[in-house]
């Protein structure tokens, strides 16, 4: 998301990365790892509930397509960072795009630990949310 | 009841790292990507 995030700005959108994890130890992370956009926390796993975040299972994590996938991401340059004692390891992420109304217009719910969308499908909803911002306007100009 | 598309999202109470509650409503985008992480690393 990072490599997509000016191309966000620019169409008038900003991005929230939301962890489970608590304030202290987002912190640490985003002081270590710092990123352009907000990361912020959601200790008691309310946000994660509301948008209906799924579990994965020990099994799932250490299938071989997975630990493949990590592998992958290491190779790209991620490195693993070690969970803290009392971290979900099976809680899943997922990817939303809300409107300006808070209006749900975009829903992706990760269905094993490495699966997001890919990121050129977020800006092109992003795209057509502005698209349809500005139709919107030119309509209410003209009558 | 898992919120659908086209569903309004309540105006969620997030913590900054610093320890400050925020609001989903405090952040005036055009549109808002939420990116839920798995742990942190």
């Amino acid at each position: 998301v990072q490599t997509i995030y000016p191309q966000i700005r620019e169409l008038g959108g900003d991005v929230l990365a939301i962890s489970f994890s608590p304030p202290a130890r987002v912190a640490a992370y985003i002081q270590r790892y710092p990123l352009p956009f907000p990361v912020l926390s959601d200790p008691d796993q309310h946000a994660y509930r509301t948008f209906a975040l799924e579990k994965t299972s020990w099994w799932t994590m250490l299938r071989p397509t997975s630990i493949l996938r990590y592998l992958k991401l290491m190779v790209r340059g991620w490195l693993p960072w070690s969970p803290a004692k009392d971290d979900d390891l099976l809680q899943l992420g997922g990817d939303f795009i809300l409107d300006e109304h808070r209006r749900l217009v975009f829903a992706y719910r990760s269905s094993e630990p490495t699966d997001r969308p890919v990121a050129k499908i977020l800006v092109n909803v992003m795209r057509s949310i502005e698209e349809k911002k500005l139709e919107q306007e030119e309509t209410e100009k003209t009558e | 009841m898992a919120i659908q598309l086209g569903e309004v999202v309540e105006d969620l109470v997030l913590v900054r790292p610093e320890g400050t509650a925020v609001r989903l409503s405090e952040f005036p985008a055009r549109a808002l990507v939420m990116i839920f992480l798995r742990h942190l690393g």
